[in-house]
């Protein structure tokens, strides 16, 4: 079992705002992680600098035990909560860029999944609906044979059998050796598909367990365990 | 890698300049075609008139367009959401800000080419020569009279010329990305303090050039002995270079100011 992120001490704060706090947990390799808390609880913040688009303002979070940077960039896969492709582009010409840029990158695998969807890799971005565009998003993202997963709300904007659809692909096809984290609001529909939890609220760790731990141990869903913690 | 972003970037914005350039020799086109023709009537006459200025527009429009164009992609691309993709690419930040600043040369050079080569379409048979074969003969031959008669090779004038209106163009580039990412730096109106680090910048600059050219005038009195050879041994080996040496400089600083708020201040909503 060997250790693939490591938070420490992992503090952000935008001028008087603190979005994380003293954040200390580590993830495993070939695990489910969910991070769960509710809205604005810094979940975005702390998937952000694992993917390198922020810097902590103190302590250190290591992926591989590098600093985030073009080097982790490499085999951190990171899905972000908004379309950040460029809507003129095709599908063909996206997969090329991601082909491209990254090594890990399995085009076939790609076309594969955007086939199974009956996605035409001729159509252009700004001609499909925000499903589909989210469905693209997510197939390039799984379609790397990254280390580490950083899906920020894959199923916040989608309808329930869209987001059985999405938590099958990420199953079906992530690396095995590879760590997936999951943020979401959405526990009940994710608990199934996790293997270890992570707590966040108003930017501190409330809990770190296993979904076995939970469900066996103190006899709850996560969903039910969330409720009580996240009491209001 | 940065081969390929400037490919991906050169992708990305071709579309937009290629029509216009087209549409520019299309437009010369068609005036050299009503060059030829008599104006039958005043509606033909009018339609010539309309055609001429058209096209004069469009080349102006051609220029403020490739800044433009430079200035969306760089913010768009960049610190839009386009940026969630862009910065988590396996690339250091200063291969965004080199690959777009070569884009942006590229194309205004383009932009210049097109323009010329419309000027020649339009010079077509009426006997103005547009490519002179003799040309750099003739150049050559300019440059060793300047050179007997000011002591100085006029090839040393022009190199630094062309090298200091390349320069100029890069820190005109650099400044404006520096500007833009200044503005991120700030929470909110990222647009309007991005204008004003752009304005205040200006203007420092400007006074850096008064500065200069006045304290250049105090010392005229120690020149005005000299002969037009020793001025020109002085412009062109010591004042021209301190010039382009200073364009350098602040284009360095211009790219570090951005490179460093993007390694370390990068924050996309």
């Amino acid at each position: 079992m060997e250790t693939l992120l490591q938070c420490t001490d992992l503090s952000k704060s935008y001028g008087s705002k603190t979005a994380l706090d003293g954040v200390s947990f580590s993830l495993e390799r070939g695990r489910i992680v969910g991070l769960l808390g509710p809205n604005g609880s810094g979940k975005s913040t702390l998937i952000k600098i694992a993917a390198g688009l922020l810097t902590p303002t103190a302590g250190s979070l290591l992926v591989e035990g590098k600093k985030p940077g073009p080097a982790t960039k490499a085999l951190v896969s990171y899905l972000p909560e908004r379309t950040y492709l460029s809507a003129w582009m095709r599908i063909f010409d996206i997969v090329d860029f991601f082909a491209d840029f990254y090594q890990d990158f399995d085009k076939a695998k790609a076309f594969e999944m955007l086939d199974r969807l009956g996605i035409n890799p001729r159509d252009r971005l700004k001609t499909m609906s925000k499903g589909t565009k989210e469905k693209v998003q997510l197939i390039l993202v799984m379609s790397r044979n990254a280390q580490l997963y950083l899906l920020d709300e894959p199923i916040g904007g989608v309808d329930p059998a869209a987001r059985d659809y999405i938590l099958n692909t990420i199953i079906r096809n992530y690396n095995e050796n590879a760590t997936v984290l999951i943020s979401t609001h959405l526990i009940a529909d994710v608990e199934n598909y996790l293997d270890d939890v992570v707590f966040i609220n108003t930017g501190h760790v409330a809990l770190v367990s296993s979904v076995d731990e939970i469900r066996e141990g103190q006899g709850k869903s996560v969903d039910a365990l969330f409720r009580e913690v996240f009491k209001c | 890698m940065l081969g390929k972003l400037i490919k991906h970037e050169i992708r990305a914005t071709a579309r937009t300049f290629l029509p216009m350039y087209g549409a520019i020799l299309v437009l010369a086109g068609i005036n050299r075609l009503l060059m030829a023709i008599e104006a039958v009537n005043s509606l033909m006459n009018i339609f010539s008139v309309l055609m001429t200025v058209l096209y004069g527009l469009f080349i102006v429009i051609a220029f403020v367009l490739t800044v433009t164009v430079m200035i969306q992609r760089f913010y768009r691309n960049l610190l839009g959401d386009e940026g969630y993709l862009m910065f988590t690419l396996p690339v250091r930040p200063w291969a965004h800000i080199v690959a777009k600043g070569i884009t942006s040369i590229i194309w205004l050079f383009l932009t210049a080419v097109a323009t010329y080569l419309s000027a020649c379409i339009l010079s077509i048979g009426t006997g103005a020569q547009m490519i002179n074969t003799g040309f750099f003969s003739d150049l050559g031959r300019a440059l060793d009279r300047f050179g007997a008669e000011y002591g100085v090779h006029g090839g040393w004038l022009m190199a630094e010329g062309i090298l200091g209106v390349l320069l100029a163009l890069v820190l005109f580039i650099l400044l404006i990305y520096a500007s833009i990412a200044i503005g991120h730096l700030f929470r909110s109106h990222r647009v309007l303090a991005s204008v004003g680090a752009y304005l205040v910048i200006s203007f420092m600059l400007q006074m850096l050039l008064a500065v200069c050219m006045i304290s250049g005038v105090e010392y005229d009195s120690t020149f005005v002995d000299w002969t037009a050879q020793q001025s020109m041994q002085f412009v062109v080996f010591f004042a021209l270079p301190v010039v382009l040496c200073v364009e350098i400089a602040l284009s360095a600083i211009f790219f570090i100011i951005t490179n460093q708020i993007f390694k370390k201040r990068l924050n996309l909503e």
